[in-house]
């Protein structure tokens, strides 16, 4: 009998694991399906917002769409790096963080893939609970927004732009307190 | 290096909505050396350079606000596309 059970058991076990995966296969499916749709519309944010005085909406796609294959490069490392580091929690928290900026380094300086990676980090160095806290407030915010009815419903709509142009105003202090240990 | 004073200026004119050529076209009919004022306008918006600190969370987001409302309709718009596609795949 105890064979009987702890072969039941063993079943339960793998059958959990299997539905266990199936679910996250999908949720990482959905997941890489809205990084591609959003990460350009990230990067279209990101050009008007560095220039909102001259820069179209035209400008900005067209400079998106010349470069989509370097945002996306940007895209893939960030997330492959940022996932693995979910893995073990923390590690995934600080790599959101430190990363946070890639895309604002390649929009305004040029530099792409690993290395917009890396210098993000470096204009985080030494800010990482500072911004760590903004963005914490931030989503607080958005957080409490979205629980008010219909409110809420703008806020969800808005909120990949609303974060975007937040996280390029903190990239410009980053940048500013930062800017002068990378020679910028 | 920008004046503290002339960078306090621009960041509450910028947060109030004004264009940066509106802003200068006052500035230097206020007197303001050219050479400084572009100096101020060179810095990160809201930043007080001589400072290196970090702004109020407030002035951080009246920041993201003066340039969300420059291009609204296309921030709105862009910012659905993701929103509204999340959401049906979910």
């Amino acid at each position: 009998m105890p064979q009987i059970q702890a072969a039941a058991e063993e079943y339960d076990l793998a059958a959990i694991y299997a539905s266990l995966s199936v679910v996250m296969g999908g949720f990482l499916l959905v997941s890489l399906a809205v990084a591609i749709i959003f990460v350009p519309c990230q990067a279209v944010i990101v050009y008007l917002a560095n220039d909102p005085e001259r820069m179209t909406i035209a400008q900005a796609l067209r400079l998106t769409f010349k470069n989509i294959i370097k945002i996306f490069w940007i895209s893939l490392l960030f997330g492959v790096l940022v996932s693995l580091g979910y893995l073990i929690l923390i590690p995934g928290i600080i790599m959101t963080i430190s990363y946070s900026f890639a895309i604002m380094v390649f929009v305004n300086e040029g530099v792409s893939g690993w290395a917009s990676l890396k210098r993000s980090a470096a204009y985080v160095k030494g800010q990482w609970q500072k911004i760590a806290g903004i963005y914490f407030g931030v989503s607080l915010v958005f957080l409490l927004l979205t629980l008010v009815p219909y409110v809420g419903m703008v806020g969800y709509v808005l909120m990949p732009a609303a974060l975007t142009i937040f996280t390029d105003v903190l990239f410009r202090h980053a940048k500013l307190i930062n800017g002068s240990i990378l020679g910028k | 290096m920008p004046d503290q004073e002339l960078e306090k200026y621009i960041i509450a004119a910028r947060a109030a909505g004004q264009s940066k050529e509106k802003i200068m076209a006052e500035l230097l009919s206020a007197g303001w050396p050219a050479e400084q004022v572009a100096a101020a306008f060179v810095a990160p918006r809201g930043a007080l350079a001589s400072e290196k600190s970090w702004p109020s969370f407030w002035t951080l987001c009246m920041e993201s606000w003066a340039i969300f409302r420059k291009h609204y309709i296309s921030f709105a718009v862009v910012s659905a596309i993701p929103a509204v596609i999340s959401s049906t795949m979910l």
